[in-house]
């Protein structure tokens, strides 16, 4: 069985379309998406008259006409972020209004990902291709409940899977606390129980997928730039200094239980392969914001881990 | 929730404050090295090009890394977190080329590594050796004395160094940060320094203060050594060529503020040309600048002529040579000042930068090592990291007895500069692969390119096009100089067959890696090949 895995695509929209498109692309049955599925901000495209402007990613943008704002639509879409078509006063009252932002953050985040699952449903049935698709820690309660609501989709998170007749995959988009205390941070011990609680279901745990968004700790697959209290990257004679922000309870997990394989994503720079005593920790990285898919190819025998790459699609 | 610009963002991971762009400007000039690789430029530079003028040389040379680093930082703007060239000449040309250029580049900072381990050892020497002719101090004599003449001790310290600089690299480097402070600050100051003294100090003063301690007709003898061993002071016929060929050999410094590219996705606003620019052509500019004035100044006081000789002996007449170390800028300005204080800065200003070198390219090394394990184009041992430790040791082990070897070959066959400029023609080849990938970029990857803010145009041609065709055009000049003079040494056999053989070596590994994986069922040609989106 071949599976494609990737994770933190953060809203790309051509990443999504991409990672649809792997199960045809790569020839694999199973397509897993490892967390963090929903975009960090909102651009605002100020409207005058015909003439639209945004800045995005510190560069001014301008479009004219409705073409013009569709090509500009799309190109925000693709680095991940949401847009927002206003006049400048309205601009500025939602910059003043934090409780409405928050509004429109959710409602434009669920907009989004209802169009992924209604494009999903539409190109991969028939197709026989499996496509889970996990929230992250960075991921809301609204859009984890309609990813719920999916009949073709399936949200693996705190539950045990049978992806094919040979193996079972657990999945875990919670994280231990980060700098951003985002929604879905949790403390280590709590993390260790949800794990505990869906090991203990699993038939074969040797066999076994375990789908963690966040890496075990201190694995090489796990560094991020060492931040100061200011969350300002701390520099060295080679460039950021280097930290582990991999749970510890996810490795005491793998150290326990040593499942064949562990799907990692979270730490976007720490694309990576690691062993943890025999099992194989994978963390593809994240290149969204450029519209790179990175993502992992992992072709499983019966027992174990035939071959894997590391790919960026 | 928060308004940032005209960006509304909410609590996320990842949104942390970046790296500065002065932060990115300080590890270019790191890299640059300003001080030390100044003054082997403008020693070697007068002694192989006696008519060319230093100060002009060095400012062409910046003129071209300009464009060069302007390449590299469009493509790092493109591909902010793709990690440097390897990606982007991997995605743009092909994997072959990406992964050949990549491990010319990590065997360049293995050698790097060793030569400058070497070159630390030597800075030691000459610090010794400049307070002890200031003072007098016969244990400073003796200490300069072994580290730059006893072969043995020499590449014992080589060796000690290198191993220091990779288990330091192995455990890590959070007390480099300290290192890199204290380091940029010694750097400049040994840069003030020595503006303000051969800034202050007329040829003919500096001739009565060098005789003044190295004896009467010290200054002359040199000349006049050197010229009977074959050297033709002043050159003679034109000064054009000659400015060029230095400017060639100042490439050993100017082309390398593009190394931000490396951390280039953790710079703030990375996806941005303007802030790539500032960081990679401000340090390019700034260094340039540096060792333009430096070298201007150093002509200007100890005079070129001499400055020719004194290098030119150093090996054709080593019975005439005046000193027990090499004559680099910073011991010269340390005997003619006969002042403690003076020859202690000059001494210790080169020694923080060949720190940092080796433990920087350790790192840099390592890092391709791991790229390449987890492209599954070398085995994936490579990458083993020690679960007692945390560190990369097999990637690790190999640098150190990689450049144990190198710095054997360098130690015992005297053959530091012809083998450092050849790596530096070895980085001219690495990054033609960058700029004809910047030529086609806008074409053969549209689909990245036309996303990027690097898609600017001039006259209907895409930017980035337009320089790196002249950044090639200039790479090509400086090309011709290190193939065209053997006097640099790129074709000593030893640089040509670690520097091109390399090549072949890369190209050849990634072939039979490709071969290797696709009996395994993985095709190595899907890892950089685009999904289409569809």
């Amino acid at each position: 069985m071949r599976l494609f895995f990737c994770s933190d695509i953060h809203g790309s929209q051509v990443c999504f379309q991409k990672f649809l498109n792997a199960a045809k692309f790569y020839k694999v049955q199973v397509l897993i998406l490892g967390g963090d599925i929903t975009g960090k901000a909102i651009v605002p495209i100020v409207r005058d008259g015909n003439s639209y402007s945004a800045d995005m990613l510190g560069l001014p943008q301008t479009a004219k006409g409705q073409e013009g704002l569709s090509a500009l639509e799309r190109r925000i879409a693709d680095v991940g972020y949401y847009y927002y078509v206003a006049d400048s006063r309205e601009t500025e009252k939602l910059a003043a209004d934090p409780p409405r932002l928050d509004r429109l953050f959710t409602e434009l985040m669920i907009q989004r990902l209802q169009s992924w699952l209604d494009l999903a449903s539409e190109r991969l049935a028939g197709t026989g291709a499996r496509c889970y698709i996990m929230p992250g820690n960075d991921d809301r309660e609204e859009a984890i409940k309609l990813l719920d609501t999916s009949t073709y989709v399936i949200n693996p998170d705190k539950r045990v899977v049978e992806v094919d007749s040979h193996h079972e995959m657990i999945s875990l988009g919670y994280a231990n606390i980060t700098p951003w205390k985002c929604p879905r941070d949790v403390p280590e011990d709590t993390l260790m129980t949800m794990i505990d609680d869906m090991a203990s279901k699993v038939k074969d745990v040797k066999n076994c997928i375990f789908n963690m968004h966040v890496p075990a700790f201190d694995s090489g697959i796990d560094v991020t730039t060492a931040l100061d209290s200011d969350l300002k990257p701390i520099m060295s004679s080679s460039g950021p200094q280097q930290v582990s922000a991999g749970s510890t309870s996810v490795r005491s997990a793998i150290e326990k239980y040593q499942p064949l394989l562990a799907l990692h994503g979270h730490i976007h720079e720490s694309r990576g392969v690691a062993k943890i005593g025999r099992t194989m920790c994978l963390n593809p990285g994240s290149e969204y914001s450029e519209g790179i898919l990175r993502g992992a190819l992992v072709q499983l025998a019966e027992t174990k881990v035939k071959s894997y790459l590391l790919v960026s699609g | 929730m928060s308004q940032k610009g005209t960006l509304f963002v909410r609590s996320t991971s990842g949104l942390a404050r970046s790296v500065t762009t002065f932060d990115a400007f300080t590890f270019g000039f790191f890299m640059m090295g300003v001080g030390p690789i100044g003054a082997i430029v403008y020693g070697m530079g007068a002694s192989i090009f006696p008519s060319g003028n230093i100060g002009l040389a060095v400012l062409i040379s910046t003129i071209g890394a300009m464009f060069t680093t302007s390449v590299y930082a469009m493509l790092t703007a493109a591909m902010p977190r793709s990690g440097g060239d390897y990606t982007y000449v991997s995605r743009i040309l092909h994997p072959s080329i990406g992964f050949a250029g990549n491990f010319n580049w990590a065997l360049l900072n293995i050698f790097w590594v060793a030569s400058d381990a070497l070159l630390l050892v030597y800075f030691v020497g000459i610090a010794c050796y400049g307070l002890a002719v200031v003072t007098g101090n016969t244990a400073l004599m003796a200490a300069g004395t072994a580290l730059s003449l006893d072969l043995n001790t020499i590449a014992a310290a080589t060796v000690v160094t290198i191993i220091a600089a990779g288990l330091v690299a192995a455990a890590g480097i959070k007390w480099c940060t300290r290192i890199q402070v204290v380091g940029f600050a010694v750097s400049v100051l040994g840069l003030i320094v020595a503006i303000g003294f051969f800034g202050s100090t007329s040829n003919p003063d500096f001739i009565v203060k060098y005789d003044a301690v190295m004896g009467q007709n010290a200054y002359m003898n040199v000349i006049d050594a050197a010229r009977n061993a074959g050297f033709v002071p002043g050159g003679g016929g034109n000064w054009l060529i000659p400015t060029l060929g230095i400017a060639a050999m100042a490439c050993m410094a100017t082309l390398y503020g593009m190394f931000s590219t490396f951390i280039g996705g953790e710079v703030k606003n990375a996806g941005s040309v303007r802030t790539q620019m500032k960081a990679m052509i401000g340090s390019t500019v700034f260094s340039g600048l540096s060792i333009a004035i430096v070298g201007f100044l150093v002509v200007y006081s100890v005079g070129q002529d001499y400055l020719g000789a004194v290098n030119y002996i150093l090996y054709s007449d080593p019975a005439s040579y005046p000193f027990l170390t090499a004559p680099y800028y910073n011991l010269l300005g340390a005997i003619a000042s006969n002042n403690a204080w003076i020859a202690l800065i000059f001494g210790i200003s080169f020694l923080p930068i060949g720190v940092v070198w080796c433990i920087g390219c350790t790192l840099v090394a390592t890092r391709c090592m791991f790229a390449w394990s987890f492209d599954r184009v070398v085995p994936s041992q490579i990458a083993y990291v020690d679960p007692r430790t945390r560190s990369p040791v097999v990637a690790t082990l190999v640098v150190i007895v990689v450049a144990t070897i190198l710095g054997a070959v360098l130690v015992y066959n005297q053959a530091l500069y012809y083998m450092l400029f050849g790596s530096i023609a070895g980085t001219l080849f690495s990054m033609v692969a960058v700029m004809i990938a910047g030529i086609i970029f806008p074409y053969r990857r549209k689909d990245i390119y036309d996303k990027s803010p690097s898609a600017q145009k001039v006259g209907g041609i895409p930017l980035v096009s337009i320089l790196s065709l002249i950044a090639l055009a200039f790479l090509g000049l400086f090309l011709y100089f290190y193939l065209g003079y053997p006097e640099i040494g790129f074709w000593a056999p030893l640089s040509v067959g670690l520097f091109v053989g390399v090549w072949v070596v890369g190209f050849a590994i990634y072939a039979v890696s490709y071969l290797v994986r696709r009996s395994q069922g993985i095709d190595l040609g899907m890892l950089f090949r685009e999904i289409p989106p569809g």
